[in-house]
């Protein structure tokens, strides 16, 4: 059997050896190339791809991200070939969108056999809730389709896995186009290739299109289940594309069976979801009851009429391989065509003939559990003898439960490999979009390399060796690398009205805001503490400023009591600063919360913000190998100045919108409490003098320069105060912070639930500036003056504390969360409850 | 012909406000060849910002409810008066073999009819199990007409399973309920269709109201039996295993499915709400004159 197969394809080589016309150009191209060019081109390629460019592998998105790595060689198609495949996939999703719309409606497709009712009744993504739920007018049910394709030895293309539930691709193409574009620029000089952005202003158009029959302004949403979806670059990518707002559940809401997006300016409703989450889990109340991805009445909302949801949930129930062997069949029957574009040989068990071919030839075959088309297929070749024993005797059991697929040997496309290049086996993922009644599909593609048959229906988010697909195009297209194609694109032809700020977007500034700063300061903290403990040896007043660092880091909860009662000079206290400042310590949760709330941003930060916080973590990688304080002196240098990069770009290249001022409200309120917690611990710790206090408070707020400037003397007074507490000059100052929360509030008149907190800011800013009222200019009155004036100090800063502590519980609990209590209590607050028959009481 | 007033109150009182409320209910007596639907009304308190109706994949009536504004108590009452006609027969039909209904429903891929189907399929509450089908397989020898192995096994259930309300939840498997040989009717009805289903017999879940009387059970509560599809020529007959006895007119049916999860009376998402409890309460009145 085997012998007598065909070699695979190879899209470069003909059958005589020699390169095919429209691969010379670049194995030209290629050859000339010498190795070492090439490795390096290859190394930059994938820098782009997991570095900068693809922000969120570093971000940590964690093990869920895929791993990738890319060929900068690409796969080169001619047009007119293209041509057939584009339009074979057309038909298909003709097909499959018409299978749908019976599955969800009137079932005749079973009624008249041309369907079995196993592989919709059994099948899992059949999703119950859905059925008689109708597209609004002229929305379909299939709107973005994906193939996963192979070429055989002769040469046709066929289908290995048609993909209708929420597929990736044209994010992932994009990019692979960009980064080709950088790394090769010289590949395109020659070649003329077909854009990608042209899709998605067809996208626009069709998703538009569909929401103009629902309102004249339609609003548009890409559902994501967040950042910890393995696909969320893509989403964060198209959603910035195509104009449109990328939500989560948890920022969406129904009223009156209508969807809307919580947004600080009250509810916005919503037209046309474009969704990325899995349609089982899209509403909590008549789908999977524990999913708190999707939102509450959204099916109701669909069955209204009042929203379109793409594609629409339970599409996932055709990607079954095992309709495959009907679908010639319902193409005749539903389109009067036959199928242009089959899939692989593939056999439903579940029909006498049809197990008896696999039964017969069996190795032909690999096999899978039918309602498991993800799952690693069973080779029957590589089983050992008891095993295909039992792999026969399940099939003859219950032949209803497997599907056989025919084993493929992909074709063969050139990649560059440690140097050389050379042909590996690959699989393609194409993309087609439905607009106002046909097909559209993408010009490019990406292609897999599948080493071995594993690959074979393996989904996207298993990452692997890419490769971009160029499709020629007939005429030379403009000049220049890919035309400006994968280059992201800041301004897009759709430009709304103002832009609404999600509440959840508005929540998750504020706590970024909160959180860099409070990084800072405990960065600040613990440089400050290793700058004195890294000497050779610790001086007196070494060791009472360490001893006063200390009591402060346990004031502000970065190191425990324990660890602030040691004496400062042991190696114990020193190494216990060090984990503190490591993986496991307090610092590493802030951290953390900050990488978390970038993530759950990261459609509104910049690259360049993005970059800058990303910066932040790279050096978290290495910090558990090196323990020495020198080291660690060293990153928390490069922490200070990282929070400061960041903190310019907020200042220099973020508009003054309320996406801004919420984030700066985070920023000053913990700035604030900051200069409290700091001032109050060194006047009140037991080592309190006002010498080392002050000197000590200046550091640590970045303010002994302006201190030396202003009062040109040896001596740190409380005169520091007047510079640390109430200089509205001075961005570090408390007054400073409260000038400029009023000053927000100021501009966000309208906002209600925020009224109060300007009185209280009002009441603040006197009594801080009353505070330094007190103090002389005189240095050495000053000194007399500090035992009258420590406690009213200390109270005055403790209300100051108290007046930020209420404006951020307001700010973030009844402000931003006022249209949905349940966000505060997530996710325990969504409680599902059924009755239930007989048990009751 | 008997005509029934049915009552099924339903009050939840909830530990904090709650701010949106979302129900599915699917308590209203059906329209079906023996039951006809005079009068209903659901009654609902706080009101409701929205009711909707539809008929879900099975056909059965649902309403979609909507409270959109704070409450911190929901109450549901469903009142109808139902008229139920007994079947033609006074004795059922014994059906063919079983083994006929078992291979009308592999017919090569290609069940027949092919809407009935759906119920030979496992589903959530009543998936396959070995237990359950080997229990069932008693009461269906090589031929035995369905009918009458289908009386077998319900006679069986009701003697080898111990009505135990409070012992069970809505969430117990079959499993555990093989093992138990305990539960109330919503158990006994998934065991009965997880060896009916076990055996390649189609079998679905009714979920409707019974007669009150002192010597039935699960008549204070909504209700639940079998139906099982015995060939085209008897069609579906239905069995209720809590009370060991064919249905004829005492029952009134509500909703058919898989399973109690496609028929749930009341299900919902609440925001808010904290802890909650709730009372049920159904009553079936037959009307003097009938």
């Amino acid at each position: 059997m085997h012998d007598t197969m065909m070699a695979a394809y190879d899209e470069a080589v003909s059958g005589q050896g020699s390169i095919r016309a429209h691969w010379r150009e670049m194995m030209a191209l290629i050859w000339a190339m010498p190795p070492e060019v090439l490795r390096d081109r290859q190394a930059r390629a994938a820098a782009h791809l997991a570095g900068a460019d693809n922000f969120m592998a570093d971000f940590g998105a964690g093990a869920a991200a895929p791993v990738w790595s890319i060929d900068i060689l690409p796969l080169i198609l001619p047009g007119n070939e293209w041509d057939t495949i584009a339009a074979g996939l057309a038909q298909r999703a003709r097909l499959l969108d018409l299978i749908l719309s019976d599955i969800y409606g009137p079932q005749f497709l079973i009624k008249e056999k041309l369907l079995p009712p196993h592989l919709i009744y059994a099948n899992p993504c059949f999703l119950r809730p859905l059925r008689h739920v109708v597209p609004p007018s002229g929305a379909p049910q299939l709107h973005f389709y994906a193939a996963d394709l192979t070429r055989m030895p002769d040469g046709a293309w066929r289908i290995l896995a048609d993909r209708t539930q929420a597929p990736a691709g044209v994010g992932y193409a994009l990019r692979h186009r960009g980064i080709v574009a950088r790394t090769f620029p010289e590949s395109f000089r020659h070649t003329s290739v077909r854009r990608l952005q042209p899709i998605l202003e067809t996208w626009q158009d069709s998703l538009q299109a569909i929401g103009s029959a629902i309102s004249s302004n339609p609003r548009i949403v890409l559902l994501t289940p967040g950042p910890h979806n393995s696909a969320y670059p893509e989403h964060v990518m198209l959603a910035h594309e195509l104009g449109i707002t990328l939500a989560q559940g948890s920022d969406l809401t129904v009223r009156d069976s209508i969807v809307y997006l919580k947004t600080l300016d009250g509810l916005a409703r919503v037209d046309v979801i474009y969704r990325r989450v899995d349609g089982d889990y899209c509403d909590p109340l008549e789908l999977r009851s524990d999913s708190a991805l999707g939102v509450a009445g959204m099916i109701a909302a669909m069955r209204a009429g009042n929203v379109a949801v793409l594609n629409a949930p339970g599409s996932a129930v055709i990607e079954l391989p095992a309709l495959a062997p009907f679908l010639p069949g319902l193409a005749r029957r539903l389109l009067d065509e036959d199928l242009a574009l089959p899939a692989v040989t593939t056999w439903w068990c579940g029909q006498k003939a049809a197990l008896a071919e696999v039964l017969a030839t069996m190795n032909r075959f690999v096999l899978q559990p039918v309602f498991e088309p993800n799952a690693v297929p069973i080779d029957p070749v590589e089983l050992s003898e008891s095993a295909r024993t039992n792999l026969i005797a399940r099939l003859t059991a219950t032949p209803e439960a497997f599907v056989a697929i025919e084993r493929v040997d992909h074709a063969r496309v050139p990649a560059v490999g440690a140097g050389s290049v050379e042909p590996r086996p690959f699989v393609m993922r194409t993309c087609s979009l439905w607009n106002n009644g046909a097909w559209a599909t993408m010009p490019g593609a990406m292609a897999r390399i599948t080493d071995g048959d594993e690959g074979r229906r393996a989904a996207i988010r298993n990452g692997g060796l890419v490769k971009d697909v160029w499709i020629l195009a007939d005429e030379p297209t403009s000049q220049g690398p890919a035309s400006g194609d994968g280059v992201p694109h800041d301004t897009r032809k759709v430009e709304r009205a103002a832009e609404l700020l999600g509440s959840r977007t508005a929540d998750d500034l504020f706590w970024l805001g909160r959180y860099i700063e409070r990084l800072d300061s405990a960065v600040r903290q613990f440089r400050a503490v290793l700058q004195r403990l890294i000497g050779a040896s610790l001086g007196p007043r070494d060791m009472a400023e360490s001893q006063m660092l200390a009591e402060l880091l346990h004031h502000c909860g970065w190191i425990s009591a324990a660890t602030a009662s040691l004496p400062v000079d042991s190696s114990v206290f020193a190494n216990d600063i060090v984990t503190a400042a490591g993986s496991a310590g307090a610092l590493a949760d802030c951290r953390a919360s900050v990488q978390q709330l970038g993530m759950a941003l990261r459609d509104r930060l910049s690259q360049d913000m993005a970059r800058a916080l990303m910066n932040m973590f790279h050096d978290d990688e290495t910090a558990d190998q090196d323990r020495s304080l020198d080291s660690l002196l060293a990153r928390m240098d490069r922490s200070v100045t990282n929070v400061a990069a960041f903190g310019g770009l907020v200042a220099e290249n973020m508009t003054r919108g309320n996406g801004w001022r919420f984030l700066e409200f985070g920023r000053r309120i913990e700035r604030g409490i900051t200069v409290c917690d700091i001032v109050d611990s060194l006047l009140g710790g037991s080592m309190a003098r006002t010498e080392l206090s002050m000197r000590l408070a200046l550091e640590l707020c970045d303010s002994t320069i302006t201190y030396r400037r202003r009062y040109p003397t040896d001596h740190y007074t409380l005169l520091a105060l007047s510079i640390i507490l109430s200089d509205s000059t001075n961005p570090r100052a408390l007054v400073y912070q409260l000038e400029s929360i009023q000053s927000g509030l100021d501009a966000l008149i309208g906002y209600d639930p925020l009224v109060p907190e300007k009185d209280v800011v009002g009441r603040l800013i006197p009594a801080v500036l009353e505070i330094c009222a007190h103090l002389s200019d005189e240095p050495e009155t000053a000194a007399l003056s500090y035992a009258h004036h420590r406690e009213t100090i200390r109270a005055a800063l403790a209300d100051a504390k108290a007046g930020l502590m209420s404006l951020s519980e307001t700010t973030s609990r009844n402000f931003l969360a006022h249209i949905d209590p349940v966000r505060s209590l997530f996710p325990g607050a969504m409680s599902q409850r059924q009755d239930a028959h007989g048990a009751m009481s | 012909m008997t005509r029934y007033a049915v009552r099924h109150e339903t009050h939840y009182a909830y530990g904090a406000t709650v701010d949106l409320g979302f129900h599915m209910l699917r308590m209203t007596p059906m329209e079906g060849e023996r039951q006809h639907l005079i009068a209903h009304q659901l009654e609902m308190l706080p009101r409701p910002l929205r009711v909707s109706a539809f008929r879900d994949h099975f056909g059965n009536g649902v309403h979609h409810v909507a409270v959109e504004s704070p409450h911190d108590n929901f109450s549901v009452v469903l009142s109808a008066t139902v008229d139920v006609e007994p079947p033609a027969w006074s004795e059922p039909p014994t059906g063919p073999a079983w083994e006929d209904v078992r291979e009308s429903m592999r017919a090569d891929g290609f069940p027949k009819p092919p809407e009935v189907a759906e119920f030979v399929e496992p589903s959530p509450l009543a998936p396959l199990d070995h237990a359950a089908t080997d229990y069932a397989r008693i009461s269906f020898p090589e031929n035995q007409p369905v009918v009458t192995g289908a009386l077998d096994l319900m006679g069986r259930v009701h003697a080898d399973f111990t009505y135990a309300p409070g012992a069970t939840d809505v969430s117990t498997s079959v499993a555990e309920v093989m093992t138990s040989r305990r539960g109330v009717c919503q158990d006994f009805a998934h065991t009965m269709i997880a060896g009916l289903r076990g055996l390649g017999l189609p079998a679905r879940y009714v979920s409707g109201y019974l007669r009150t009387g002192n010597s039935f059970r699960g008549g204070d509560a909504s209700h639940a039996w079998v139906s099982l599809w015995c060939g085209d020529e008897v069609g579906w007959i239905e069995l209720d295993p809590t009370n060991n006895f064919l249905v004829r007119d005492g029952h009134i049916a509500v909703a058919y499915g898989r399973d109690f999860s496609d028929v749930t009376p009341m299900r919902g998402v609440i925001l808010g709400g904290g802890r909650h409890s709730h009372t049920v309460a159904v009553s079936v009145a037959q009307l003097a004159g009938t």
